[in-house]
Protein backbone atom coordinates (compact mmCIF):
# COMPACT_ATOMS: atom_id res chain seq x y z
CA UNK A 1 0.00 0.00 0.00
CA UNK A 2 2.78 2.72 0.86
CA UNK A 3 4.41 1.59 -2.30
CA UNK A 4 1.39 2.52 -4.17
CA UNK A 5 1.48 5.60 -2.38
CA UNK A 6 4.80 6.45 -2.97
CA UNK A 7 4.49 5.85 -6.80
CA UNK A 8 1.36 7.99 -7.03
CA UNK A 9 3.13 11.00 -5.39
CA UNK A 10 5.81 10.64 -7.66
CA UNK A 11 3.58 11.05 -10.65
CA UNK A 12 1.77 13.87 -9.15
CA UNK A 13 5.13 15.66 -8.03
CA UNK A 14 6.11 15.40 -11.99
CA UNK A 15 2.68 16.67 -12.95
CA UNK A 16 2.74 19.64 -11.20
CA UNK A 17 5.88 20.05 -11.37
CA UNK A 18 6.48 20.37 -7.46
CA UNK A 19 9.64 19.25 -5.49
CA UNK A 20 8.84 15.68 -3.15
CA UNK A 21 8.64 16.47 0.26
CA UNK A 22 11.31 14.59 2.46
CA UNK A 23 9.47 13.29 4.66
CA UNK A 24 6.66 10.55 5.22
CA UNK A 25 3.94 10.42 2.45
CA UNK A 26 0.15 11.25 3.61
CA UNK A 27 -3.45 11.38 2.27
CA UNK A 28 -3.18 15.72 2.42
CA UNK A 29 -0.14 15.49 0.72
CA UNK A 30 -1.42 13.92 -1.98
CA UNK A 31 -4.92 15.95 -2.01
CA UNK A 32 -2.74 19.03 -1.95
CA UNK A 33 -1.18 17.75 -5.23
CA UNK A 34 -4.60 16.93 -6.90
CA UNK A 35 -5.54 19.94 -5.91
CA UNK A 36 -2.77 21.81 -7.46
CA UNK A 37 -2.76 19.56 -10.72
CA UNK A 38 -6.63 20.72 -11.30
CA UNK A 39 -5.97 24.17 -10.82
CA UNK A 40 -3.07 23.80 -13.08
CA UNK A 41 -5.12 22.07 -15.68
CA UNK A 42 -7.64 24.58 -15.19
CA UNK A 43 -5.09 27.88 -15.93
CA UNK A 44 -3.91 25.78 -18.96
CA UNK A 45 -7.31 25.16 -20.08
CA UNK A 46 -8.03 29.40 -19.76
CA UNK A 47 -5.15 29.95 -21.38
CA UNK A 48 -5.55 27.70 -24.25
CA UNK A 49 -9.03 28.78 -24.74
CA UNK A 50 -8.10 32.34 -24.38
CA UNK A 51 -5.27 32.06 -26.92
CA UNK A 52 -7.71 30.30 -29.34
CA UNK A 53 -10.18 33.52 -28.83
CA UNK A 54 -7.11 35.40 -29.82
CA UNK A 55 -6.15 33.73 -33.17
CA UNK A 56 -9.94 33.67 -34.00
CA UNK A 57 -10.04 37.19 -33.84
CA UNK A 58 -7.14 38.22 -35.94
CA UNK A 59 -8.82 35.44 -38.47
CA UNK A 60 -11.37 36.92 -38.51
CA UNK A 61 -9.65 40.48 -39.10
CA UNK A 62 -7.60 38.88 -42.20
CA UNK A 63 -11.12 37.30 -43.73
CA UNK A 64 -12.82 41.03 -43.45
CA UNK A 65 -10.04 42.84 -45.11
CA UNK A 66 -9.89 39.56 -47.97
CA UNK A 67 -13.51 40.62 -48.26
CA UNK A 68 -12.94 44.23 -48.73
CA UNK A 69 -14.44 45.08 -45.41
CA UNK A 70 -12.95 47.60 -43.56
CA UNK A 71 -15.38 48.90 -41.13
CA UNK A 72 -14.03 47.17 -38.02
CA UNK A 73 -10.39 46.81 -36.33
CA UNK A 74 -9.41 43.55 -34.55
CA UNK A 75 -9.17 44.23 -31.08
CA UNK A 76 -6.24 44.75 -28.71
CA UNK A 77 -5.56 43.81 -25.14
CA UNK A 78 -3.62 45.45 -23.03
CA UNK A 79 -0.49 42.67 -23.30
CA UNK A 80 1.17 44.60 -25.67
CA UNK A 81 2.07 40.75 -26.85
CA UNK A 82 2.75 38.74 -30.02
CA UNK A 83 -0.65 38.64 -30.56
CA UNK A 84 -1.57 42.30 -30.06
CA UNK A 85 1.32 42.50 -32.50
CA UNK A 86 0.39 40.95 -34.68
CA UNK A 87 -3.70 42.65 -34.49
CA UNK A 88 -2.07 46.01 -35.09
CA UNK A 89 0.23 44.62 -38.24
CA UNK A 90 -3.28 43.80 -39.93
CA UNK A 91 -4.91 46.70 -38.58
CA UNK A 92 -2.39 49.37 -39.98
CA UNK A 93 -2.27 46.87 -43.13
CA UNK A 94 -6.46 47.33 -43.19
CA UNK A 95 -6.15 51.47 -43.02
CA UNK A 96 -3.43 51.35 -45.65
CA UNK A 97 -5.69 49.20 -47.99
CA UNK A 98 -9.17 51.32 -47.18
CA UNK A 99 -7.21 54.39 -48.26
CA UNK A 100 -5.88 52.82 -52.07
CA UNK A 101 -9.25 51.46 -52.50
CA UNK A 102 -10.63 55.11 -51.90
CA UNK A 103 -7.94 56.41 -53.81
CA UNK A 104 -8.60 53.53 -56.46
CA UNK A 105 -12.36 54.37 -56.67
CA UNK A 106 -11.44 58.10 -57.15
CA UNK A 107 -9.31 57.19 -59.99
CA UNK A 108 -12.03 55.11 -61.94
CA UNK A 109 -14.54 58.18 -61.55
CA UNK A 110 -11.87 60.51 -63.13
CA UNK A 111 -11.33 57.64 -65.64
CA UNK A 112 -15.13 57.36 -66.54
CA UNK A 113 -15.41 60.91 -66.69
CA UNK A 114 -12.61 61.29 -69.09
CA UNK A 115 -13.62 58.48 -71.46
CA UNK A 116 -17.15 60.10 -70.77
CA UNK A 117 -16.02 63.44 -72.25
CA UNK A 118 -13.41 62.32 -75.16
CA UNK A 119 -16.63 60.60 -76.21
CA UNK A 120 -18.65 63.83 -76.13
CA UNK A 121 -16.23 65.96 -78.18
CA UNK A 122 -15.59 62.99 -80.55
CA UNK A 123 -19.39 63.09 -81.21
CA UNK A 124 -19.38 67.30 -81.71
CA UNK A 125 -16.44 67.03 -83.86
CA UNK A 126 -18.56 64.41 -85.75
CA UNK A 127 -21.58 65.91 -86.05
CA UNK A 128 -20.01 69.21 -87.19
CA UNK A 129 -18.71 67.04 -89.65
CA UNK A 130 -22.09 65.75 -90.63
CA UNK A 131 -22.95 69.87 -90.75
CA UNK A 132 -20.62 70.71 -93.02
CA UNK A 133 -21.21 67.58 -95.32
CA UNK A 134 -25.13 68.41 -95.48
CA UNK A 135 -24.31 71.53 -97.26
CA UNK A 136 -21.24 70.18 -99.33
CA UNK A 137 -22.31 70.11 -102.84
CA UNK A 138 -19.38 68.28 -104.40
CA UNK A 139 -19.74 64.65 -104.30
CA UNK A 140 -16.30 63.55 -103.84
CA UNK A 141 -15.95 65.99 -101.04
CA UNK A 142 -19.23 64.84 -99.55
CA UNK A 143 -17.95 61.06 -99.41
CA UNK A 144 -14.93 62.11 -97.44
CA UNK A 145 -16.27 63.94 -95.08
CA UNK A 146 -18.92 60.92 -94.29
CA UNK A 147 -16.32 58.46 -94.44
CA UNK A 148 -14.37 60.98 -91.62
CA UNK A 149 -17.79 61.16 -89.52
CA UNK A 150 -18.03 57.20 -89.69
CA UNK A 151 -13.93 57.09 -88.24
CA UNK A 152 -14.71 59.73 -85.16
CA UNK A 153 -18.07 57.90 -84.53
CA UNK A 154 -15.88 54.36 -84.18
CA UNK A 155 -13.66 56.33 -82.07
CA UNK A 156 -16.21 57.87 -80.18
CA UNK A 157 -17.61 54.28 -79.79
CA UNK A 158 -14.78 52.85 -77.85
CA UNK A 159 -14.42 55.52 -74.98
CA UNK A 160 -18.66 55.09 -74.52
CA UNK A 161 -18.24 51.28 -74.02
CA UNK A 162 -15.10 52.38 -71.85
CA UNK A 163 -16.83 54.13 -69.72
CA UNK A 164 -19.87 51.77 -69.52
CA UNK A 165 -17.63 49.12 -68.95
CA UNK A 166 -16.36 47.80 -65.26
CA UNK A 167 -12.36 47.81 -66.20
CA UNK A 168 -12.36 50.64 -68.04
CA UNK A 169 -9.41 49.04 -69.86
CA UNK A 170 -10.63 46.61 -72.16
CA UNK A 171 -13.94 46.57 -74.06
CA UNK A 172 -16.46 43.88 -75.20
CA UNK A 173 -16.03 43.55 -78.42
CA UNK A 174 -18.99 41.77 -79.57
CA UNK A 175 -21.29 44.46 -77.80
CA UNK A 176 -19.20 47.01 -79.44
CA UNK A 177 -19.19 45.14 -83.17
CA UNK A 178 -23.27 45.11 -82.67
CA UNK A 179 -23.32 49.06 -82.72
CA UNK A 180 -20.81 49.11 -85.38
CA UNK A 181 -22.37 47.56 -87.35
CA UNK A 182 -25.36 49.28 -86.62
CA UNK A 183 -23.48 52.40 -87.02
CA UNK A 184 -22.36 51.84 -90.29
CA UNK A 185 -25.71 50.39 -91.77
CA UNK A 186 -26.97 53.49 -90.53
CA UNK A 187 -24.67 55.93 -92.76
CA UNK A 188 -25.35 53.86 -96.38
CA UNK A 189 -28.33 54.96 -98.09
CA UNK A 190 -28.47 52.21 -99.97
CA UNK A 191 -30.72 49.52 -98.94
CA UNK A 192 -29.12 47.52 -96.65
CA UNK A 193 -31.45 44.89 -96.02
CA UNK A 194 -30.19 43.19 -99.00
CA UNK A 195 -26.86 42.34 -97.10
CA UNK A 196 -27.25 40.37 -94.07
CA UNK A 197 -24.27 40.59 -91.09
CA UNK A 198 -22.92 37.91 -89.82
CA UNK A 199 -21.64 38.42 -86.64
CA UNK A 200 -19.49 35.05 -85.21
CA UNK A 201 -17.08 36.16 -81.78
CA UNK A 202 -16.07 33.63 -79.61
CA UNK A 203 -17.30 34.08 -76.19
CA UNK A 204 -13.86 33.51 -74.47
CA UNK A 205 -12.26 35.98 -76.10
CA UNK A 206 -14.98 38.92 -76.96
CA UNK A 207 -12.98 41.20 -74.62
CA UNK A 208 -9.75 43.74 -76.49
CA UNK A 209 -7.82 46.22 -74.35
CA UNK A 210 -8.14 49.77 -74.90
CA UNK A 211 -4.66 49.21 -76.97
CA UNK A 212 -6.10 46.70 -79.37
CA UNK A 213 -9.28 47.88 -79.23
CA UNK A 214 -9.43 51.83 -81.09
CA UNK A 215 -7.16 50.27 -84.08
CA UNK A 216 -9.13 47.23 -84.55
CA UNK A 217 -12.52 49.01 -84.46
CA UNK A 218 -11.18 51.98 -87.27
CA UNK A 219 -9.85 48.82 -89.16
CA UNK A 220 -13.08 46.92 -89.26
CA UNK A 221 -15.48 50.26 -90.15
CA UNK A 222 -13.54 51.19 -93.32
CA UNK A 223 -13.52 47.09 -94.15
CA UNK A 224 -17.22 46.86 -93.48
CA UNK A 225 -17.61 50.46 -95.16
CA UNK A 226 -15.59 49.34 -98.73
CA UNK A 227 -17.74 45.51 -98.31
CA UNK A 228 -20.83 47.83 -98.13
CA UNK A 229 -19.97 50.39 -100.42
CA UNK A 230 -18.11 48.36 -103.43
CA UNK A 231 -19.10 44.25 -102.90
CA UNK A 232 -22.52 44.85 -104.09
CA UNK A 233 -22.93 46.31 -107.07
CA UNK A 234 -26.42 47.38 -108.24
CA UNK A 235 -27.99 46.74 -105.05
CA UNK A 236 -27.36 42.80 -105.21
CA UNK A 237 -27.68 40.83 -102.43
CA UNK A 238 -24.85 39.62 -100.39
CA UNK A 239 -23.50 38.88 -97.09
CA UNK A 240 -21.16 39.96 -94.74
CA UNK A 241 -18.60 37.96 -92.32
CA UNK A 242 -17.27 39.31 -89.09
CA UNK A 243 -15.35 36.85 -86.65
CA UNK A 244 -13.14 36.78 -84.13
CA UNK A 245 -11.51 34.55 -81.94
CA UNK A 246 -8.24 32.66 -80.86
CA UNK A 247 -5.93 31.15 -83.89
CA UNK A 248 -6.14 27.97 -84.31
CA UNK A 249 -1.78 28.09 -84.79
CA UNK A 250 -0.93 30.05 -82.48
CA UNK A 251 -3.09 30.36 -79.15
CA UNK A 252 -1.37 33.36 -78.32
CA UNK A 253 -2.81 35.36 -81.44
CA UNK A 254 -6.21 36.66 -81.66
CA UNK A 255 -7.44 36.69 -85.68
CA UNK A 256 -10.02 39.35 -86.72
CA UNK A 257 -11.53 38.06 -90.61
CA UNK A 258 -13.62 40.86 -92.17
CA UNK A 259 -15.11 38.63 -95.65
CA UNK A 260 -18.11 39.46 -98.00
CA UNK A 261 -19.34 37.03 -101.23
CA UNK A 262 -19.42 40.28 -103.17
CA UNK A 263 -17.26 41.00 -106.58
CA UNK A 264 -14.43 41.02 -104.53
CA UNK A 265 -11.22 43.09 -104.66
CA UNK A 266 -9.85 44.31 -108.00
CA UNK A 267 -6.84 42.10 -108.46
CA UNK A 268 -4.89 45.16 -109.46
CA UNK A 269 -5.79 46.83 -105.76
CA UNK A 270 -1.97 46.11 -103.72
CA UNK A 271 -2.94 46.38 -100.19
CA UNK A 272 1.09 48.16 -99.46
CA UNK A 273 0.95 50.20 -102.27
CA UNK A 274 -2.69 51.77 -102.31
CA UNK A 275 -3.29 55.37 -102.82
CA UNK A 276 -6.87 54.94 -101.23
CA UNK A 277 -7.20 56.45 -97.68
CA UNK A 278 -8.96 53.57 -96.49
CA UNK A 279 -6.75 51.27 -97.09
CA UNK A 280 -4.12 53.50 -96.21
CA UNK A 281 -5.28 53.45 -92.81
CA UNK A 282 -5.82 49.37 -92.60
CA UNK A 283 -2.42 49.12 -92.97
CA UNK A 284 -1.15 51.77 -90.76
CA UNK A 285 -3.22 50.75 -88.09
CA UNK A 286 -2.57 46.84 -88.61
CA UNK A 287 1.45 48.21 -88.23
CA UNK A 288 -0.03 50.19 -85.25
CA UNK A 289 -1.16 47.02 -83.21
CA UNK A 290 1.64 45.14 -84.67
CA UNK A 291 -1.01 42.96 -86.51
CA UNK A 292 0.06 40.39 -89.45
CA UNK A 293 -2.88 41.59 -92.35
CA UNK A 294 -3.52 39.25 -95.14
CA UNK A 295 -6.06 39.79 -98.40
CA UNK A 296 -7.69 36.81 -100.12
CA UNK A 297 -9.78 37.21 -103.06
CA UNK A 298 -11.42 34.04 -103.90
CA UNK A 299 -15.34 34.23 -104.02
CA UNK A 300 -15.38 37.81 -102.73
CA UNK A 301 -13.18 39.48 -100.53
CA UNK A 302 -11.35 38.19 -96.95
CA UNK A 303 -9.25 40.24 -94.80
CA UNK A 304 -7.69 38.47 -92.04
CA UNK A 305 -6.21 40.42 -89.21
CA UNK A 306 -3.82 38.62 -86.67
CA UNK A 307 -1.92 40.01 -83.72
CA UNK A 308 -0.85 39.25 -80.20
CA UNK A 309 -3.31 39.37 -76.93
CA UNK A 310 -0.44 40.44 -74.89
CA UNK B 1 22.02 76.01 -36.07
CA UNK B 2 21.82 73.22 -33.73
CA UNK B 3 21.78 73.90 -30.03
CA UNK B 4 23.16 71.47 -27.74
CA UNK B 5 21.08 73.17 -24.72
CA UNK B 6 17.91 72.92 -26.10
CA UNK B 7 15.58 70.75 -25.01
CA UNK B 8 11.82 70.77 -26.57
CA UNK B 9 8.93 69.15 -24.92
CA UNK B 10 5.69 68.48 -26.38
CA UNK B 11 2.79 65.82 -24.80
CA UNK B 12 3.71 63.12 -26.78
CA UNK B 13 8.05 63.28 -27.42
CA UNK B 14 11.04 64.44 -26.21
CA UNK B 15 13.07 66.08 -28.85
CA UNK B 16 16.86 67.10 -27.97
CA UNK B 17 20.56 67.68 -29.77
CA UNK B 18 22.98 65.10 -28.45
CA UNK B 19 26.79 66.58 -28.28
CA UNK B 20 27.94 63.38 -30.29
CA UNK B 21 25.90 64.62 -33.31
CA UNK B 22 22.92 63.41 -34.02
CA UNK B 23 19.34 64.58 -33.08
CA UNK B 24 17.16 62.35 -30.56
CA UNK B 25 13.40 62.12 -30.27
CA UNK B 26 12.08 60.03 -27.60
CA UNK B 27 8.19 58.91 -27.42
CA UNK B 28 7.04 59.47 -24.11
CA UNK B 29 5.26 57.01 -21.97
CA UNK B 30 2.24 55.27 -23.44
CA UNK B 31 1.91 57.85 -26.01
CA UNK B 32 -0.65 57.64 -28.39
CA UNK B 33 0.20 59.84 -32.15
CA UNK B 34 -2.29 61.32 -33.80
CA UNK B 35 -1.77 63.66 -36.94
CA UNK B 36 -1.11 66.49 -34.32
CA UNK B 37 1.73 64.64 -32.46
CA UNK B 38 3.68 64.09 -35.35
CA UNK B 39 3.42 67.50 -37.29
CA UNK B 40 4.33 68.94 -33.96
CA UNK B 41 7.18 66.34 -33.84
CA UNK B 42 8.43 67.04 -37.15
CA UNK B 43 8.57 70.53 -36.18
CA UNK B 44 10.91 70.54 -33.73
CA UNK B 45 12.99 67.83 -35.08
CA UNK B 46 13.75 70.52 -38.09
CA UNK B 47 14.10 72.89 -35.23
CA UNK B 48 16.51 71.47 -33.33
CA UNK B 49 18.51 70.34 -36.28
CA UNK B 50 18.81 74.06 -37.57
CA UNK B 51 20.05 74.50 -40.94
CA UNK B 52 22.14 71.45 -41.12
CA UNK B 53 21.24 67.51 -41.53
CA UNK B 54 21.61 65.02 -38.94
CA UNK B 55 21.09 61.47 -37.64
CA UNK B 56 18.28 60.85 -36.61
CA UNK B 57 17.48 58.37 -33.36
CA UNK B 58 13.64 57.88 -32.52
CA UNK B 59 12.79 56.30 -29.58
CA UNK B 60 9.89 54.34 -29.92
CA UNK B 61 9.86 51.94 -26.94
CA UNK B 62 7.27 53.83 -25.51
CA UNK B 63 5.15 54.04 -27.97
CA UNK B 64 0.97 52.74 -27.67
CA UNK B 65 0.23 53.49 -31.24
CA UNK B 66 0.43 55.53 -34.00
CA UNK B 67 -2.85 56.38 -36.16
CA UNK B 68 -2.47 56.39 -40.33
CA UNK B 69 -2.60 60.03 -40.51
CA UNK B 70 0.49 60.46 -38.31
CA UNK B 71 2.18 57.62 -40.39
CA UNK B 72 1.07 59.18 -43.72
CA UNK B 73 2.91 62.71 -42.59
CA UNK B 74 6.35 60.83 -41.39
CA UNK B 75 5.95 58.60 -44.98
CA UNK B 76 5.35 61.60 -47.04
CA UNK B 77 9.06 62.98 -46.28
CA UNK B 78 8.28 65.57 -43.61
CA UNK B 79 10.60 63.64 -41.27
CA UNK B 80 13.70 63.51 -43.94
CA UNK B 81 14.83 66.92 -45.16
CA UNK B 82 16.30 67.28 -42.29
CA UNK B 83 17.99 64.23 -41.11
CA UNK B 84 20.67 61.96 -43.17
CA UNK B 85 19.70 59.05 -41.51
CA UNK B 86 16.88 57.46 -39.02
CA UNK B 87 17.56 54.86 -35.89
CA UNK B 88 13.91 53.25 -34.87
CA UNK B 89 14.42 52.13 -31.33
CA UNK B 90 12.53 49.34 -30.24
CA UNK B 91 11.37 46.68 -27.75
CA UNK B 92 8.15 45.25 -27.90
CA UNK B 93 6.82 43.10 -30.69
CA UNK B 94 4.21 46.24 -31.43
CA UNK B 95 7.38 48.64 -31.81
CA UNK B 96 8.87 46.08 -33.98
CA UNK B 97 5.57 45.88 -36.32
CA UNK B 98 5.57 49.77 -36.26
CA UNK B 99 8.74 49.77 -36.95
CA UNK B 100 8.66 47.41 -40.22
CA UNK B 101 5.77 48.69 -41.63
CA UNK B 102 7.04 52.24 -41.63
CA UNK B 103 10.49 50.73 -43.01
CA UNK B 104 8.57 48.58 -45.85
CA UNK B 105 4.99 51.18 -46.37
CA UNK B 106 6.42 54.17 -45.94
CA UNK B 107 9.76 53.12 -47.93
CA UNK B 108 11.95 56.16 -46.05
CA UNK B 109 14.70 57.46 -48.71
CA UNK B 110 17.48 58.11 -46.37
CA UNK B 111 18.84 54.94 -44.77
CA UNK B 112 16.49 53.63 -41.57
CA UNK B 113 17.25 50.51 -39.26
CA UNK B 114 15.20 49.20 -36.70
CA UNK B 115 17.65 48.49 -33.08
CA UNK B 116 16.94 47.03 -29.57
CA UNK B 117 20.10 48.34 -27.95
CA UNK B 118 20.23 51.80 -28.10
CA UNK B 119 23.95 51.80 -28.50
CA UNK B 120 24.27 50.39 -31.28
CA UNK B 121 21.83 52.74 -32.59
CA UNK B 122 23.74 55.57 -31.98
CA UNK B 123 26.92 53.74 -33.07
CA UNK B 124 25.63 52.57 -36.16
CA UNK B 125 24.30 56.60 -36.75
CA UNK B 126 27.69 58.19 -36.07
CA UNK B 127 29.60 55.75 -38.57
CA UNK B 128 26.58 56.32 -40.81
CA UNK B 129 27.62 60.66 -40.01
CA UNK B 130 30.89 59.93 -41.17
CA UNK B 131 29.85 58.04 -44.61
Amino acid sequence: MSGDLQEIYSCLCKATNTNPSPGAINKEAIIGLIDLLSEQKSNDLFIKESYEQRINEILKGVLRLAEFDYSKKIFLSKNKDHFDSLAEGINMLGEELKSSALSLTEKEILLKEIHHRVKNNLQIVSSLLSLQSESCTNVEMDNMLRASVARVKTMALIHEKLYQSKSLSVVNFYDYMEDLIRDVNGSYSRDTAKIKMHLDIDPDYRHLNVDSAIPCGLIINELLSNSYKYAFPNNSNGNIYVRMGLSAENDKNIIIEISDDGVGIPQNIDLRATTTLGLQLVTMLADQIDADLTLERDRGTRYTIEFSIN
Amino acid sequence: MESDELILQSGTYITSFDKRGFVKTSVKPNSVIELKQAIENSSFVKQISGEKKHPLLVDLRNLESISKEARDHYSMRNREPGVTSIALLIDSPIGSVIGNFYMLISKPTVPTKLFTDENNAIKWLLTRSKL
